[in-house]
């Protein structure tokens, strides 16, 4: 196959350039300028002509030949063309390809985005559920707390009457040593007071009968004033009785302390009827501050449903050891 | 439970009907109790064998009120309270005002226990189940009441919850008896397969799952999401209130053609919470060592409210496609009342028990 002109390389490679300054420094001072299309046409032309000056000339075999030649090179080309449009096919698919499965990466991660979207809200759902519970759980513990310093301070007054109770007994017992020692010197008293009495009536006796001097009279009123005296500080067991009653009440205070306030419920020794107590307040609307309702009086939505006589005739079967059909 | 084989039956007014003597309704000893996150249901049998069911929204919300508006409240037939100087509705009209207020409810229940965060929370459920039980029938009349199993997914037991309950049915005078929400649903619902099934209850608070073979519960659980769950994402990602999601999700959405974007994004949150809940039981049946061997497949029973929205069902079976499920299933179903399921589970497991 003959050679394809390439005008445009040929007058490339055939040609020099020359700058302007070169071309001024030379002595020119006007160029003529041929565009390069301008030649490339110009030289398509001529060889046009010249074909067709030929062509009138050449014989039926030469313009066959050169037909074949022509068609030879139309063909060659046709079929580089179409080499290199399959190539660029081919690498479009490929291309096509890629995007595809980058498509189907991106749906991938598209959908597991979606998914941990999901999870995280969930996540976030449950945080709030968590911090809602937090919160109330704190509210719950802060009301412990303070039930437990009241119970502190419920236990502490405990104490402090247990030792004013003890303080007390001992005050008690100790005026019952004193009541009793007193007891015993009233006896002894007494019986000085008898034997003075004794002896009294016997200088009565002794004075009205031998008329006594006055000075005796005056040694028998010491002796009653003495008397006195004693009887007087006899009569002391007179505070153990108050004693009693201060005690009685302080018994009463703790005996109702015991049953009757919360505190002392709370601080009781039985965690059973601690936890009694609690639950029976907890579900105790009549405790509840003001608890109005007409939920009574409002008609709550009724309905019929298919009945269950089947199925609780089954299940008694059942339960009896026959299966369905026996 | 007992083995007598019919219930005894107990005189007694209905509690509308009290003071109407021309009109007695006689009634069987033994009540059913769904103490649900969302709404609380009370069950009685009457001595025909017709099913009472009452049923009570599970909250409340404060409002301002003096004597004209309670004279007003009692009037328009809505239930107030005022506790401690504080003044709320309870019931369904809170939830409706909630959505006229734009404001949230406050709920008793939270996550299918007993909130910790209200304070008022006892007083106002006391109150609530006195409404829907009145008074025992008889002395210590048995009353089963639902309690949620363990949670796999969440750090809590339900001790202080099932106690709580407890105390105030005691207080009412009835002898309380706890039963799993899952259980319940079995009892209600797969009398047909002698008891053998998977009860699932789907409620505000949580899903509860029970196997049970021959009426003996082989595995118990509970997943802590729910209707509640839907409701607090839908609302995050539309910016609106828990309450107003709620109002959304019970008008009547269908989850094969959700009509716009608030209804698409129930639809895709309710899709979520099915398919974690399927998992999450795949994973505990696998985990488990004690599980029975079920000769036949058996029926996987769906109730509670939040399963009552449309194509419920159809989208549990899609995502039931979608996993390898280790027991065989005949198929999956809707309970015949969703909403009562639980309450009448409960009432005859009390009505066995005399």
């Amino acid at each position: 196959m003959p050679e394809t002109l390439d005008i445009q390389k040929v007058i490339s490679t055939s040609t020099s350039n020359v700058s302007i300054d070169d071309l001024t420094r030379k002595g020119f001072k006007q160029v003529k300028v041929l565009n390069q299309a301008l030649i490339t046409k110009l030289i398509g032309e001529a060889v046009d002509r010249v074909l067709l000056d030929r062509s009138k000339a050449i014989t039926r075999d030469e313009r066959d030949k050169v037909i074949k030649e022509a068609r030879t090179q139309f063909e060659d080309l046709a079929k580089q063309r179409l080499e290199k449009e399959r190539s660029r096919i081919d690498e479009l698919a490929a291309a096509n390809g890629a995007l595809k499965a980058e498509l189907e990466t991106l749906r991938k991660r598209l959908a597991a985005t979606v998914e941990v979207q999901a999870a995280r809200d969930q996540a976030l759902a449950r945080t709030a559920a968590l911090e809602t519970e937090l919160s109330g759980r704190k509210a719950e513990l802060d009301r412990l707390a303070a039930e437990a310093h009241r119970a502190r301070e419920a236990e502490k007054a405990l104490e402090a009457l247990r030792a004013r109770l003890e303080a007390v007994e001992a005050a008690a017992s100790h005026r019952e040593a004193e009541a009793s020692r007193l007891r015993s010197e009233l006896g002894e008293s007494q019986r000085h007071a008898g034997l003075l009495e004794g002896q009294l009536a016997a200088r009565t006796e002794e004075l009205e009968k031998g008329r006594a001097a006055p000075a005796s009279e005056a040694v028998m009123e010491k002796l009653l004033e003495k008397i006195g005296d004693k009887l007087g500080k006899a009569a002391q067991p007179a505070d153990v009785s108050k004693i009693m009653l201060s005690l009685d009440g302080l018994s009463r205070r703790l005996a109702s302390l015991g049953s009757g306030g919360a505190g002392g419920a709370g601080a009781g020794p039985d965690g059973e009827l601690t936890a009694e107590f609690a639950l029976g307040a907890l579900f105790d609307t009549e405790k509840v501050e003001a608890v109005e309702s007409n939920v009574s009086k409002v008609k709550v939505k009724e309905t019929q449903a298919t009945g269950v006589k089947g199925a609780l005739a089954r299940l008694k079967k059942l339960q009896q050891g026959g299966a369905d059909g026996e | 439970m007992g083995n007598s084989t019919e219930g005894s039956s107990v005189g007694m007014d209905s509690p509308s009907t009290q003071g109407a003597t021309s009109t007695a309704v006689k009634y069987e000893s033994g009540r059913g109790l769904d103490v649900g996150t969302a709404n609380l249901a009370s069950a009685i049998q009457d001595g025909e064998g017709n099913v009472t069911i009452k049923i009570q929204r599970n909250a409340f919300i404060d409002i301002d009120g003096d004597q004209y508006t309670k004279n007003m409240l009692t009037k328009l037939n809505v239930q107030y309270v005022a506790i401690n100087g504080k003044m709320v509705v309870v019931g369904d009209p809170a939830f409706e005002l909630a959505n006229i207020l734009n404001r949230e409810t406050r709920r008793p229940m939270k996550g299918g226990v007993i909130s910790p965060s209200e304070n008022d929370a006892m007083p106002i459920e006391k109150i609530l189940l006195e409404n829907l039980l009145s008074s025992p029938h008889s002395p210590n009349e048995k009353c089963y009441f639902s309690v949620p199993a363990d949670p796999i997914d969440a750090d809590f037991n339900v001790v202080y919850h099932k106690g709580v309950f407890s105390g105030i049915l005691k207080k009412m005078g009835f002898e309380p008896k706890p039963l799993l929400e899952g259980h319940a649903v079995v009892f209600s619902e797969l009398a047909e397969d002698d008891f053998t099934g998977i009860g699932i209850s789907c409620g505000g608070g949580m899903f509860n799952i029970c196997v049970s073979y021959k009426s003996i519960p082989a595995l118990a659980f509970s997943t802590a999401r729910g209707g509640d769950w839907i409701d607090r994402n839908v609302a995050t990602v539309l910016g609106i209130k828990a309450s107003r999601a709620t109002a959304i999700k019970e008008r009547g959405v269908n989850l094969l053609n959700p009509r716009n974007r608030e209804e698409e994004a129930v639809e895709i949150y309710y899709r979520n919470l099915i398919s974690y809940t399927l998992e999450a039981i795949k994973a505990r049946f696998e985990a488990s060592t004690g599980m029975p061997h079920f000769p036949e497949p058996i029926e996987i029973v769906c109730s509670g409210g939040t399963s009552m929205i449309g194509g419920f069902i159809e989208v549990f079976q899609d995502e039931f496609q979608a996993i390898k499920f280790p027991i065989p299933v005949k198929s999956i179903r809707r309970a015949e009342d969703p909403l009562f399921s639980v309450a009448k589970g409960c009432l005859v497991a009390a009505l066995s028990d005399v």
